[in-house]
Order: structure tokens, then C-alpha cells, then sequence
């Protein structure tokens, strides 16, 4: 297993590049059009619904960079579609799902229980999509740029080599959680959903920056805390107390403090779906995406700007909580491997 | 978060929703029914 950090490092990259990609394309022509409505349901079935058959094909593969730059490909095409919105929005969907599936197969497969390279790999994204809308109202960027940024991370993501083939793990990580059984796979995935419908209903201040970076630093050091705290304390307090700070400090400062707790959970729900699957990583990655666009699908019926009841996203978050408190829980030691489990017993 | 529809009574405004939730619940068994499927061929 070469270059783990490194691929780990150039795909969380890629990451931001092709979100930040994706969100200059559909602010630059797609959210201005008169059927805006339209094209994000499709843009969001695409991108996150696809996920889960395309994962499925990556677990088929034992070299998916294929994949990845494909996905890479078709975003950076996408971002040219301007005057073909159905096309553009169809390339960056399907373009978006394939890097999202191959970049995370590449980096993840071989630890799939480590929820601090999840963390690492997904939370860029956060910063991508805000970036992304903000270079679409600024002056002096144009589409050319972002396709010179693609074709970089397609060279740096083909150099840095195949990933570890299926099958192939690396040693268990500190307080990793037992693997799931298929009714505590939906509920964590239930949870998921929980989190997207509560995380696109809440006020917050409109301030881009703030509402990504706060996701950012969520996601990313989720991941960390998770090798100090057990998993299932880590999310009841995230999404217990980050879901009741976002309920009722609705477009106050605090909500971003909210954001950030509730983020906390996401690296720990992806690392406990993706190990509970062994062999089937891309699948698994691709569930939670199909959970975050089931939470939010709901919403589209819903008023513009509409924004749930304090009430309700509170009680769907410490239902949130709750399950993934009962859910997330470490049954046995697996730090120890069976050699420290010889000298063990040898002792 | 956007609109599809622009309905103007309750029972227009329940039916989309009562739509979405009916196909979220049938996803949800579908994944349900694939993933005890892998698992049990473990």
C-alpha cells in the first residue's frame, strides 16, 4: 500500500476542485434559468443518487482511477455547457458522482473504518461548493481556469498510481466501532437523512464563508476526535447538542457553532456504513449520498427559503443522536491484533 | 432548496409531499432488501 497519504491527500484535493468545479457551473448558468427548480432536483439525482450503482461498479474494480478522472473529465466539460444547460447539468451530475465514488474507492477502500481519512477526504467538499459560488459572482474568473485546475488533478491523481486492490485492509484503527448489522446500517442511514433534511431547513445568517468552513472544520475534525473519543458519545453530542444549537439559535452567530458540531457525526456515520460492508466500499459510500438526497427530497416540495419548525428539527436531531448513540458502539477491542492478543494471553 | 410546484390549496400542497415521502419510504426498503442481501452472502 504506497502512497496512502499522499493518493489520501490529492483525492481530498480533487475533492474541492471538482465541487468548487461543479457549484461555478450551476451558479455561472444554471441557478439564473427560469427552470432553476428543475435543474437542481436533477443536478442532486444525479450527483448524489447515482452514487450507489456507480460505487457498486467500483467494487468491481481494482484500479479506479478510471473512474475518478472520468468523473474529473465530464465535470470539466460540464463547466464549458453554458449554453446547453440540460447537457451541462447532466455532465456536472454524472461527472460529480463518478469523481465522489472513484476518488473515494481510490483513497478509502483499504481503511474503511477510519473515519479521519473519511473525514479528510469529504470535508474539502464544503469549501469547494462555497468557493465555487463565490468565484461565479466575482469578476475575472473564467471557465478556461477551472478546466487548467482539472486537468491537474487528473495528471496528480494518474501519478500518484492505482490504489489498493478490493480485499486489501489496512490495520483497524483506534476505537473503531463494531461493524453494523443490516437494521443498524438503516438506521444510521436514517440518521444521515435526519442530518441533510435538518442541515438545508435551518435559518442560518446567509454568510457562505462562515456556514462552510464551520461544515469544513466539522467534517474534518470529526474525524480527528473520533481516535480519542468513542464514536457513539462523539455523535450524541455533535448532532444532540450541534441539531438543538442550529433549532433554536436559528440565524444567530451560534448556529455556526451549531454547524459544526452537527459535522462532527459525518466522517463517524460514512467509516461505520463503509466498514459494515466489506468488499462493497463504493456501494457503501454511495448509500450515505442516496441518505443525504432522501433527507433532502422532502424539501423541494416545500416553499423557497422555507424553514422547519424549531420544534421538529430538534426532536429529528436527538432522535439522530440518540440512534446513533445506540448504534455506534465498539463491542470489542479492535485495536488489538491477533499478535498483541497472543502476548496477551501469553502474559 | 428550491419549488416545484406552486400549489395554492392544502390538499395540492399534501400531495406532492405525500408523493416524495411514498418514494423515500420505497428506496429505503429497496436499500434495505439490497443490504441484507449482502449480507447475508457474507
Amino acid at each position: 500500500m504506497k502512497h496512502t497519504g499522499l493518493r489520501l491527500s490529492i483525492c481530498a484535493l480533487t475533492h474541492f476542485a471538482v465541487d468548487m468545479c461543479c457549484f461555478y457551473a450551476l451558479y455561472s448558468y444554471v441557478f439564473n434559468d427560469a427552470s432553476a427548480a428543475m435543474w437542481v432536483l436533477m443536478y442532486n439525482a444525479l450527483a448524489f443518487g447515482l452514487q450507489a450503482p456507480l460505487g457498486a461498479l467500483a467494487d468491481r474494480l481494482d484500479d479506479a482511477r478510471p473512474l475518478a478522472v472520468l468523473g474529473c473529465g465530464l465535470t470539466a466539460i460540464g463547466v464549458m455547457a453554458s449554453g446547453a444547460i440540460l447537457a451541462g447539468v447532466l455532465l456536472l451530475g454524472v461527472g460529480n458522482a463518478l469523481f465522489h465514488v472513484g476518488g473515494a474507492v481510490l483513497s478509502l477502500r483499504s481503511r474503511p473504518g477510519d473515519a479521519r481519512a473519511a473525514g479528510f477526504y469529504v470535508a474539502p467538499g464544503a469549501l469547494g461548493t462555497a468557493c465555487g459560488a463565490a468565484l461565479a459572482t466575482s469578476t475575472g474568473t473564467t471557465p478556461a481556469s477551472f478546466i487548467l485546475v482539472m486537468l491537474i488533478c487528473v495528471l496528480a491523481l494518474w501519478a500518484v498510481g492505482e490504489g489498493p486492490a478490493c480485499g486489501l485492509y489496512e490495520k483497524p484503527v483506534p476505537l473503531e466501532p463494531s461493524p453494523l448489522g443490516d437494521a443498524a446500517i438503516m438506521l444510521c442511514l436514517f440518521s444521515i437523512g435526519v442530518r441533510s433534511f435538518t442541515g438545508f431547513s435551518i435559518r442560518t445568517m446567509d454568510i457562505l464563508m462562515a456556514g462552510a468552513g464551520a461544515a469544513f472544520l466539522g467534517k474534518a475534525l470529526g474525524g480527528v476526535f473520533a481516535r480519542k473519543l468513542n464514536w457513539n458519545i462523539l455523535s450524541l453530542l455533535g448532532v444532540g447538542v450541534g441539531g438543538l444549537m442550529m433549532s433554536f439559535f436559528g440565524g444567530t452567530p451560534f448556529v455556526y457553532i451549531g454547524i459544526f458540531l452537527f459535522n462532527l457525526a459525518m466522517p463517524l456515520t460514512l467509516s461505520a456504513v463503509m466498514k459494515s460492508l466489506p468488499g462493497h466500499e463504493g456501494f457503501a459510500f454511495g448509500l450515505t449520498t442516496l441518505a443525504l438526497l432522501l433527507g433532502w427530497l422532502p424539501l423541494i416540495t416545500l416553499e423557497t427559503g422555507w424553514c422547519a419548525p424549531a420544534w421538529l428539527n430538534a426532536a429529528l436531531s436527538l432522535a439522530a443522536a440518540l440512534i446513533l448513540f445506540l448504534v455506534l458502539v465498539r463491542k470489542h477491542d479492535n485495536n488489538k491484533t491477533q499478535e498483541d492478543t497472543t502476548n496477551d494471553s501469553v502474559a | 432548496m428550491t419549488v416545484l410546484l406552486d400549489a395554492a390549496s392544502p390538499l395540492l400542497i399534501a400531495i406532492p409531499i405525500l408523493l416524495i415521502l411514498v418514494i423515500v419510504a420505497l428506496v429505503g426498503a429497496a436499500i434495505y432488501f439490497i443490504v441484507r442481501a449482502i449480507k447475508k452472502k457474507k
